[in-house]
């Protein structure tokens, strides 16, 4: 399988992606569009695995701030051939960089490629590192919080999840995952201390009032405990409002 | 002439004086791979090199360097490639094998017993070796990557090295940068090759990339390397890696004193691509000499093109 490319004078025989790359190292990066686009098809009976992708991405998106469409659309709708590990979504985010790039790329891969590059939550995680903004939200919609939960069992790993996103956006996937499995994540105080560190303090005081007296004990079973995770993870006020809700529903059932 | 030229190799057959088959991951894409591009590139034959150094994945990096310069993980000495090298090479058939001219490198040379290594490799994969090398010496952050002292082509360790060269009549290729990248101002490791070269006259040398690297820079450059081939008869030099782009030909425009330099020394003069591993890049990067061997006298060319690297390196010596 090869494939003729000319550029300029010249025509040469593209044989693999290793060649491919030399071809769009030579040639100018204004010249990256000319070169994949002579290709069509045929770029992916040439670019046979991820690791070529990436190398072939790395190369064509040398260029500075220009969008990065055009190449991508030569690769068309054959994209999810060579975006098929969590590790190669990452770095392509990564790679793209412009929201409206990232945005193309993902509705590309669609839910179906997407889903089928996750198989941890880091996965997710490492995805989330190089979105912002709307990007993030796009993503989860995606690949959808029904199919996020069956990788979160406890606050670290929804956490992972959550840290990346901001705080407005936070509080839009609390309310889509329902505080009832936000609490099912919640069975160790290692949960509670992974919640108050992680969320911000709007939310813990959401997460406070969903606490009934039978998590408080659960989660702190020990009044020495309050005032420690109060003093490292809480606002005055968050703090405050723990402890009452606490003394009120917790305390009697405790030594 | 369009940039695609270049894929499509030399029109003067050449030999690669400077090829490296593994790369700093001590991974290969293997030899048949490389004579399919040789082929493509119109080089007839290559001196092949390891890589004496292995690039670590350190702890703290989530993801695997890919070069030396990827990420701060340490490089360390790693002398199984040169068992890797004779491997490779003995898979080939005779009349491939002789397209190749390898050569032992992985050690550590600032270790005494570093010449066992050598001896070791004659004795277990005997009647291979065309002559030593690559040898890092003075090599900007590579140096500062490796565990150990800092190399230097002087260090007393290699003098025993410099002697079993002279015993087997092995050409030694060195990499010694004249100056450090942050000293621009004089030569400040000229000094380390002139003591090596005059303590050990007759040893075949070949200072690879004319002693410079990435970032480096000294004044009066051509004119020392004009001194040195001339002062020191036991030397030749290779034209590989980034000397061409920066010194011989910048920005595609040669040199007129180089020019002189390689016409008058062509017989001391060899090119090389300096690939690592990514053997798709051999015939753009032979080719790009093209322009230089043009301007050459037809003389000239054929030493600089090949006779030169064909007449220190293509003897089996051990």
């Amino acid at each position: 399988m090869s494939c003729k490319i000319c550029y300029e004078d010249d025509c040469v025989e593209i044989e693999n992606a290793d060649e491919l790359f030399v071809a769009l190292d030579l040639t100018p990066p204004e010249a990256d569009g000319v070169i994949l686009s002579q290709m069509g098809d045929k770029v992916f009976q040439l670019i046979r695995n991820d690791s070529e992708f990436l190398l072939i991405l790395q190369k064509a998106f040398g260029t500075k701030g220009e969008s990065k469409q055009p190449y991508l659309r030569c690769f068309g709708n054959n994209l999810g051939h060579g975006v098929t590990t969590g590790k190669t979504l990452s770095k392509a985010l990564a790679l793209l960089a412009e929201e409206e790039d990232q945005a193309y790329f993902l509705q590309t891969l669609g839910t179906e490629g997407l889903r089928r590059c996750i198989t941890t939550v880091a996965d997710i995680a490492e995805a989330l590192e190089w979105l912002y903004g709307k990007e993030d939200e796009l993503f989860l919609d995606l690949i959808g919080w029904d199919f996020i939960m069956r990788f979160i069992h406890s606050m670290e790993t929804l956490g992972m999840v959550l840290k990346h996103l901001e705080k407005s956006e936070e509080a839009a996937a609390l309310g889509k995952i329902g505080w009832p499995q936000v609490l099912d994540c919640m069975q160790t105080p290692a949960d509670l201390t992974y919640a108050f560190s992680g969320l911000g303090q709007e939310n813990v005081h959401a997460l406070i009032e969903h606490l009934d007296a039978r998590k408080l004990r659960q989660l702190i079973p020990v009044r020495q405990e309050l005032s420690r995770i109060s003093q490292r993870y809480l606002s005055n006020a968050n703090a405050l409002y723990l402890k009452e809700r606490y003394d009120r529903l917790a305390e009697g059932g405790l030594s | 002439m369009g940039a695609l030229r270049g894929m499509l190799g030399s029109k003067y057959r050449c030999i690669d004086a400077h090829l490296h088959v593994v790369d700093f991951l001590q991974d290969t894409k293997g030899l048949q791979h490389c004579l399919h591009y040789m082929d493509k590139g119109n080089i007839s034959h290559a001196s092949i090199f390891g890589l004496p150094v292995s690039k670590g994945w350190e702890s703290w990096e989530r993801h695997p360097p890919e070069y030396y310069l990827a990420d701060d993980s340490k490089c360390y000495y790693y002398s199984a490639v040169d068992a890797f090298l004779a491997m490779e090479l003995r898979a080939l058939d005779p009349s491939q094998q002789a397209r190749f001219f390898p050569m032992i490198g992985g050690f550590n040379p600032c270790d005494k017993f570093a010449y066992k290594h050598i001896e070791r490799i004659i004795r277990y994969f005997p009647g291979i070796w065309h002559g030593v090398g690559e040898i890092l010496f003075r090599h900007d952050d590579l140096t500062n990557l490796t565990y150990g002292d800092p190399s230097r082509c002087n260090h007393p360790a290699m003098d025993s090295i410099f002697d079993l060269c002279l015993e087997h009549e092995f050409p030694i290729c060195i990499h010694q940068n004249i100056t450090s990248v942050g000293t621009k101002t004089y030569p400040k490791w000229l000094h380390e090759v002139e003591e090596t070269f005059n303590r050990h006259p007759k040893v075949q040398f070949v200072w690879a990339h004319c002693g410079i690297s990435r970032g480096v820079y000294t004044p009066l450059y051509y004119q020392i390397v004009k001194r040195i081939l001339e002062h020191y008869g036991n030397i030749c030099v290779d034209l590989s890696w980034i000397v061409y782009d920066e010194f011989i030909c910048p920005k595609g425009v040669l040199d007129d004193h180089w020019l002189e330099l390689c016409e008058g020394y062509s017989d001391r003069v060899c090119i090389g691509t300096d690939v690592v591993n990514r053997f798709e890049y051999l015939p753009a990067t032979i080719q790009k000499y093209d322009m230089f061997l043009d301007a050459l006298s037809e003389s000239a060319r054929e030493d600089v093109a090949w006779k030169t690297a064909f007449r220190l390196y293509s003897p089996v010596r051990a």
